[in-house]
């Protein structure tokens, strides 16, 4: 069945800006062979670790991985300390870490279905010079990873881009100031 | 036999429709990180529903999905435009797969990668959302990568996977 909808405006109301700083970007970069020794890997760091604030996985060719975990700085100890001895330098396996970062994310109403929703975060953050680390987006949220203290939340909000349509959704992650 | 003997709970899981993934290759990419693909399907209208985008230490990668439906204008828009003409790549026949909720536990995130990989299942991507953790795999292999996964997760009594009912068109502006 097809429904047809119009969700175009010229300023895209969002549910509110959500955020967390002081984070830790951990990018494990990994042979597609060693999926399964690095689920498992991960799936035992899970019973001592706190959880992630954000997943990225890409592949650049079929056979390298790109693991991007998003943790409290104050944790990450616990991935990256035992990441080395997982970790095979030797069939070109290394890992990386990014810290401190922040992390801010919006989700707005029917953003899955809608075209355009991610170019404009990204025109806002360009037109400002505002790098970006990673940008997941999938089903209504759209996260970027972004350097310290970059404030970017005037910027989105600037005339022209994002404004907030209700209350934030609560989660589990601090309010980006 | 399987490491994990765990069954995780969850709430549900979500089947995307068919889609086909568009892999940006490094001058398909904006002085920065903005992907020139994204601007292109902004302008013409064309909704993403996966976007994964990386900018570190000067290594960029990214990709998207769009709708099977939407791939000839997309393959339109690509093939006129002479900076994305070549520096894109397509895979066609892929689906998402959508666990919810993730509770942002390392625990399902392992999990899914254990078995994913033990079933040598495709995987293209994966993000996580607010509550969701989405994976992109074949279209045809969506079946066999929900029958792998319920070896390892919990599903509420009566909960059958959720597959697309409506397709939403945007009438354009």
């Amino acid at each position: 069945m097809e429904t047809i909808a119009i969700y175009w405006e010229p300023v895209i109301k969002t549910y509110g800006l959500e955020g967390a700083t002081n984070l830790t970007l951990v990018c494990i970069h990994f042979k597609s062979e060693r999926m399964t020794e690095w689920g498992f890997w991960i799936w035992k760091l899970g019973s001592s670790m706190d959880g992630f604030h954000l997943v990225l996985l890409e592949h650049s060719d079929p056979n390298i991985f790109h693991l991007y975990l998003l943790v409290d700085s104050n944790g990450a100890e616990k991935i990256l300390s035992p990441l080395d001895e997982h970790i095979r330098t030797d069939t070109g396996e290394y890992f990386d870490q990014i810290y401190p970062v922040d992390l801010i994310y919006f989700q707005g109403p029917h953003f899955g279905d809608r075209y355009g929703i991610a170019d404009s975060a990204f025109k806002a953050l360009e037109a400002h010079s505002i790098p970006v680390f990673i940008a997941p987006c999938s089903g209504a949220s759209v996260y970027l990873v972004l350097p310290e203290k970059k404030g970017v939340k005037p910027y989105l909000y600037s005339p022209g881009h994002f404004m907030t349509l209700g209350p934030t959704v609560p989660k589990r992650v601090r309010s980006y100031p | 036999m399987s490491l994990i003997s765990e069954k995780i709970p969850v709430g549900g899981i979500k089947l995307s429709n068919e889609l086909v993934q568009v892999i940006f290759l490094n001058r398909s990419f904006s002085e920065n990180f903005r992907p020139l693909f994204v601007q292109v399907l902004a302008k013409h209208q064309v909704n993403i529903p996966f976007l994964s985008v990386s900018c570190v230490r000067e290594q960029t990668w990214g990709s998207c999905c769009v709708a099977a439906e939407d791939i000839f204008q997309v393959k339109k828009l690509v093939a006129r435009d002479s900076e994305l003409k070549g520096n894109v790549e397509f895979i066609s026949d892929v689906g998402a797969l959508s666990i919810f909720p993730h509770r942002s536990t390392l625990k399902l995130l392992g999990l899914i990668l254990y078995a994913v990989g033990n079933a040598r299942l495709p995987i293209y991507g994966m993000a996580s959302s607010i509550s969701a953790l989405t994976f992109i795999t074949g279209y045809s292999c969506l079946d066999k990568a929900v029958e792998t996964l319920l070896t390892f997760l919990e599903l509420p009594e009566r909960h059958a996977p959720l597959k697309p009912e409506i397709r939403i068109i945007q009438q354009k502006r």
